[in-house]
């Protein structure tokens, strides 16, 4: 049984599609519609948004001076301007490791929203004096920077740190959300794909480290190494369970023209907020050394304390970033 | 075939250009993602914001009400939770984390007349007086004096530390001269709040009196010794000729209790190094170890589980269990 196909009527010939054109477009259509489904069965990702790709094209250049070798200064005094002149002549002068032209970065210890007379953070008059060092020095520029996470324009000015950088013709570099880029440190246990405050580097030729020296709960000790916590972005504080692994990355991933400590005063117990005065021991010692490790173990001793004591420099050093036997570097030991 | 008329192909090329945008949007987003930020957003969840400023009318009290004559507020009132708590005390949070905190709100103050005098109010929720009890306790510092506050209370060049009821609470100055005032603002905090349970007074009448260092009693809640079994641990300071002993006592739910965790903790002595040297004469059950260059004793009577810890004298660390021993006895008894 045949079934009768109706004619096209007279008056609808040529006002719409005909056969062939309809097949065109049929054939159009399903050929769009397989390359969209296509195109997404070859994009669908099963597995769904997971960790990012610890790929980073990223990463913080290597500030240390090799000619320079690894040198260590322990100046005694109670003047820390004095002192951290005179550590620097000891290990070759300021114009060893800073040039003309160089464009300088001082991480400083602004953790907190402390007074200076506390010695929480970096002390404003050591400050004043690196930056006066580095622009007589020849440095094109001096940035001072560090990334308090609650409140850091509080931090910066009650701690004197801001102030002291303006005053001494170092320009401040708050942590803005714009300045981190995530990175990741080879052989690093934790900094993998973190945020880092990468952009306070652009342009950077050198970089010196200043902090105190503290007492610190959670890891034993705060000073060179644990400084540069504050060039990280993130909820970091949960690095706090692993600490010691935490700050062996740390020192992976930091290579540091120089590193400060100012041990002029030494917060010994309940760091590393402090609070009390009574928390501070005069122990009049400045450190200056192009080793972090064999500078931290130096400041160690200024908290009683011996590199076993202190299991990141144990690792640091284990790790390859510098060596806990300060006393292998011949300290220069001078009066500031 | 018929072909689309001019106003068709200008909304065709149209709609491919919209689509365009939106694809070419898609792309460069997807190019910064950031997943540190996507995680930082998740952990957050419902969590006070660092630093977070509480409105008037809010339902919670302003500590600038607090200010006394003369001084005035500097900035707005914080506060911090679990989450951000951090953020604010940095690696000191922890403590705090371990010993039931709930949440920290801070206020500055400066002098009316002179703004770069000023001091800093932080008000610690621990929970309980226990809690707060054993945070100022590990804090303490030794030549702090004694204040108006009550017994657990003390100042020192620049600061003031006091409990009150569930509450510890600091207050920082930036230079030595403020004291007055931060005792008037101390004082009115203090009034205005629930006064001050007389905690713990009970477990250290556990302590013999001869040669204890009163001022020295402290509370640690968890993780004693790096031994994670014990917790809830009272240690005292005691002066025996030369030597400096550390004695602790703690109080566990019955008698087998604290039989079990003396044997629990001997044995984490001993897989740390630690070698037993036998037991102390007229106190039954208990044991002396040696851990490198320092003697570990211990001994338990009924509930309570105490010692001497990391003692440089052998015969001190015996001296200071054995008394503890005798002393725990008429406790133990009516227990």
């Amino acid at each position: 049984m045949t079934k009768k196909i109706p004619k096209v009527p007279e008056d609808r010939k040529g006002a719409g599609i005909d056969r062939r054109d309809f097949i065109i477009r049929s054939v159009k259509a399903g050929a769009a519609l397989a390359v969209s489904g296509s195109l997404g069965y070859f994009l669908y990702d099963p597995a769904g948004p997971g960790p990012a790709s610890e790929k980073s094209s990223l990463a913080l250049p290597d500030f240390s001076i090799p000619e320079a070798g690894k040198k260590i200064a322990i100046v005694t005094g109670h003047d820390r301007v004095k002192s951290v002149n005179s550590g620097l002549k000891a290990i070759g002068g300021i114009g060893t490791f800073i040039r003309k032209g160089d464009r300088v970065l001082i991480k400083v210890n602004a953790a907190f929203a402390t007074p200076p007379a506390l010695c929480a953070t970096t002390h404003p008059e050591i400050l004043s004096e690196l930056v006066r060092l580095c622009l007589a020095a020849g440095a094109a520029s001096v940035s001072v920077t560090d990334n308090p996470i609650n409140n850091p324009e509080s931090c910066f000015e009650l701690s004197g740190i801001g102030e002291a950088a303006r005053a001494s013709g170092a320009s401040l570099i708050l942590p803005k959300e714009t300045l981190f880029s995530n990175l990741t440190v080879p052989g690093a246990n934790f900094i993998r794909n973190w945020p880092v405050l990468l952009g306070a580097f652009q342009g950077i030729t050198k970089l010196i480290g200043l902090s105190p020296i503290k007492d610190h709960n959670r890891s034993g000790a705060s000073m060179s190494i644990k400084n540069w916590y504050g060039l990280i972005g993130g909820r970091r504080n949960i690095f706090h369970q692993d600490i010691h692994t935490f700050i062996r990355d740390l020192a992976l991933m930091v290579k540091p023209t120089l590193v400060i400590l100012d041990g002029t005063f030494t917060m010994i117990s309940n760091g590393p907020t402090g609070g009390s005065i009574s928390d501070l021991k005069k122990t009049d010692t400045v450190i200056v050394s192009t080793d972090q490790v064999a500078a931290d173990a130096a400041g160690a001793v200024l908290l009683g304390k011996a590199p076993t004591d202190l299991p990141f420099l144990i690792k640091a050093e284990q790790a390859g970033a510098g060596t806990t036997d300060f006393s292998s570097l011949n300290p220069v030991r001078v009066t500031g | 075939m018929s072909h689309p008329g001019r106003l068709e192909t200008c909304v065709g090329l149209l709609v491919l250009a919209v689509l365009a945008g939106i694809l070419g949007s898609i792309l460069t987003i997807q190019s910064l993602y950031d997943p540190a930020l996507f995680k930082s957003l998740e952990m957050k969840g419902n969590a006070a914001v660092t630093g977070q400023i509480p409105q008037p009318g809010s339902g919670t009290r302003l500590l600038a009400g607090l200010a006394p004559e003369g001084i005035t507020t500097a900035g707005g009132e914080e506060r911090f939770d679990s989450e951000t708590l951090s953020d604010k005390i940095d690696g000191k949070a922890e403590l705090y984390l371990s010993t039931g905190f709930i949440g920290l709100t801070t206020q500055r103050f400066s002098r009316a007349d002179d703004p770069k005098s000023w001091f800093e109010l932080y008000v610690y929720d621990m929970g309980d007086a226990k809690n707060a009890f054993s945070v100022f306790s590990l804090q303490k510092r030794r030549d702090g004096q004694k204040s108006d506050l009550g017994e657990f209370s003390y100042s020192t060049e620049n600061a003031l530390f006091f409990v009150n009821g569930s509450k510890y609470v600091e207050i920082v100055a930036a230079e030595t001269d403020l004291g007055d005032q931060m005792l008037a603002l101390a004082k009115k905090l203090a009034g205005e709040q629930k006064p001050s349970e007389p905690a713990e007074k009970n477990e250290f009448a556990l302590f013999p009196v001869e040669s204890l260092d009163q001022g020295s009693i402290s509370l640690h809640m968890s993780d004693v010794f790096g031994f994670a079994g014990l917790d809830n641990v009272y240690t005292a300071k005691y002066q025996v000729g030369s030597d400096e002993v550390t004695a602790f006592i703690s109080k566990r739910k019955d008698g087998d209790g604290s039989a079990a965790l003396a044997a629990e903790y001997g044995q984490f002595l001993i897989e740390n190094g630690a070698t037993e040297l036998g037991e102390i004469p007229g106190t039954p059950g208990s044991k002396v170890f040696k851990v490198f260059d320092t003697f570990e004793a211990i001994v338990f009577n009924g509930p309570f589980l105490a010692g001497a810890h990391e003692v440089e004298n052998r015969g001190a660390a015996e001296e200071i269990a054995a008394r503890i021993y005798r002393n725990l006895e008429g406790a133990a008894a009516n227990d």
